[in-house]
């Protein structure tokens, strides 16, 4: 009995009708079933911190009801609520309430790697001195110090890189392309190219350099979008919430939106393509430089509005930003620094500009006045 | 207040378990993770109506509930369905559950007592997900070799549970 357990708790089973019966029908077989799975449960060595997570539940909370209090507000309702409504709206003129939120930040996770299945797969970080922002995470490679080493049981296994808020990496891939992905980005990549083309799947935004293959068009495909290169540098922005933007550096891309497959644009250098409310492909001038910058380890804010800035920075360092002044967010500010600072370097350099001011909290939030 | 107070009692000593559970079943940190966030709110509209020793109850059959229909959104094979619906059975009434805290209990200890390569199969399959054919890979040995430790593993466990049923 116990090695029908064995048999059928095995990982992706082709499970049988027989093995059905028995299970339904054999408390003790059951019941052996249930000691791996409780097994596991005791092995997982889940790194969760309960507090954090406490935290952020109360957070979800706290935003929801500060919304229903301001749908409340622009209803205005009976006589003792129009009271409340009044005194609620001087009060958030005058700034003094409890300010909204600019940027929330996400539970603290850590940039993983997983299979075609979605299981974890052991993910090996570079140092990278070059740019000590962007650690280096090598296609095609499967290192575990504790087993002999081995390669995935099919060549060409295509995986997935979650790089959350807080993080960014390089990642190097089998025919030596190097993508740079920004916090809140997904790759999914082949640990190698085979085939005609050499076809990546990108949520998020991520600089690439692509490495010169006139035979193998190189592919990047977003939920909206393809972007089709033999050899050269350019920018994809997929995110939900904002427009769609390629942008080339140079060399040469044909850029497809996903609505309109017909009509390809192709991009000079220094142009950008865009999805537009049609989904037709819009082709403009762009600024290359933000991109640019990027790639060279630095944050590149040229006359940018404060709002921008934060949000990069809450995104990068994966903090929470509340703002109690709202006017200061459409302020245009010049922020240029590098990538790999720690958050109150950061902190200290927005400061200096004398625009406003920013207070990082022991609990880890940025205020900003 | 009070009832923030009883919440987050509640909260500090569930969460981490729930997690665990979750994730057995789903196998997807992010998601076990939003699973069980979805549970707690619940508990939260409910807070008044729930008093505290049946939240663990309450906690428990909506999150084996919301696995389980997470099972079914991903079209997981209808047989596998069926697996973790019966092997999660036992996590659906009180008295189950206490039942099974204690059985949890019991395997720790065993698996104390098990040898590091027993350990590290179990860990292989049913934590990393790989197939026996795999972990042999992996290890250099045969898979009638990793079926023998589980096997063993599992004999001892039922040993456990026997004795202390007398």
């Amino acid at each position: 009995m116990s090695e029908q357990a064995t048999d059928i708790m095995e990982p992706n089973a082709q499970l049988t009708e027989k093995q059905m019966d028995d299970l339904r029908n054999d408390e003790e077989l059951a019941d052996e079933c249930r000691d791996i799975f409780i097994a596991a449960g005791i092995l997982a060595q889940e790194p969760k911190d309960t507090e954090q997570q406490l935290e952020r539940f109360h957070k979800r909370h706290f935003i929801k009801r500060m919304r229903r209090l301001a749908y409340k507000v622009t209803i205005s309702i009976a006589a003792s609520a129009a009271c409340i409504a009044a005194i609620l709206l001087y009060v958030s003129h005058n700034d003094d309430s409890k300010s909204p939120l600019l940027v929330e930040a996400d539970a603290d996770i850590q940039p993983r790697l997983t299979d075609s299945r979605g299981y974890a797969v052991p993910l090996k970080m570079y140092v990278n001195s070059q740019s000590p922002a962007d650690p280096i995470v090598i296609a095609g490679e499967y290192k575990n110090t504790q087993r002999p080493a081995t390669v995935f049981s099919t060549v060409t296994d295509t995986v997935s890189l979650l790089i959350p808020k807080g993080h960014s990496c390089r990642v190097d891939l089998a025919d030596g392309t190097k993508v740079f992905l920004h916090p809140g980005s997904r790759l999914n990549y082949p640990s190698a190219f085979g085939g005609c083309s050499r076809k990546v799947a990108l949520e998020g935004e991520a600089y690439f350099i692509v490495a010169k293959d006139e035979k193998k068009p190189f592919i990047v495909s977003t939920s909206r979008s393809q972007t089709i290169v033999t050899g050269t540098e350019f920018n994809v922005k997929s995110y939900n919430e904002t427009k769609e933007c390629v942008t080339l550096i140079n060399g040469k891309v044909k850029f497809i939106s996903n609505q309109n497959q017909q009509n390809a644009v192709e991009l000079l250098p220094g142009q950008e393509a865009s999805i537009d409310n049609s989904g037709m492909p819009a082709v403009c001038e762009a600024d290359t430089m933000q991109y640019t910058a990027w790639r060279d380890g630095y944050h590149y804010f040229d006359e940018a509005t404060v709002a921008d800035i934060l949000r990069q920075i809450g995104t990068s360092y994966n903090v929470s930003i509340e703002c109690h002044n709202r006017s200061i967010l459409s302020y245009h500010m010049h922020y240029v620094v590098r990538r790999d600072i720690p958050l109150d370097e950061a902190v200290r350099l927005l400061n200096k500009m004398g625009k406003l001011h920013a207070r990082l909290t022991d609990d880890g939030k940025l205020i900003v006045k | 207040m009070q009832n923030k107070e009883t919440f987050d009692r509640i909260f500090r000593q569930y969460y981490r378990q729930l997690y665990v559970f979750a994730n057995r079943i789903v196998a997807d940190d992010e998601e076990s993770c939003d699973l069980v966030h979805d549970c707690f709110e619940e508990l939260w509209i409910h807070i008044n109506d729930t008093d505290e020793q049946s939240a663990r109850q309450f906690l428990y059959t909506c999150l084996r509930r919301k696995c389980i229909d997470h099972l079914r959104h991903k079209e997981a094979g209808q047989r596998y369905i069926m697996l973790t619906a019966t092997v999660t059975s036992k996590w659906d009434t009180e008295a189950d559950i206490e039942q099974m805290e204690q059985r949890e209990q019991q395997i720790k200890e065993c698996i104390e007592a098990l040898k590091p390569p027993t350990r590290e199969i179990f860990t292989l399959c049913y934590v990393e997900h790989k197939k026996y054919a795999e972990a042999a890979e992996l290890l250099g040995v045969s898979v009638s070799t990793i079926k023998k430790h589980i096997v063993r593993a599992l004999k001892y466990f039922r040993e456990r549970r026997k004795n202390s049923e007398t």
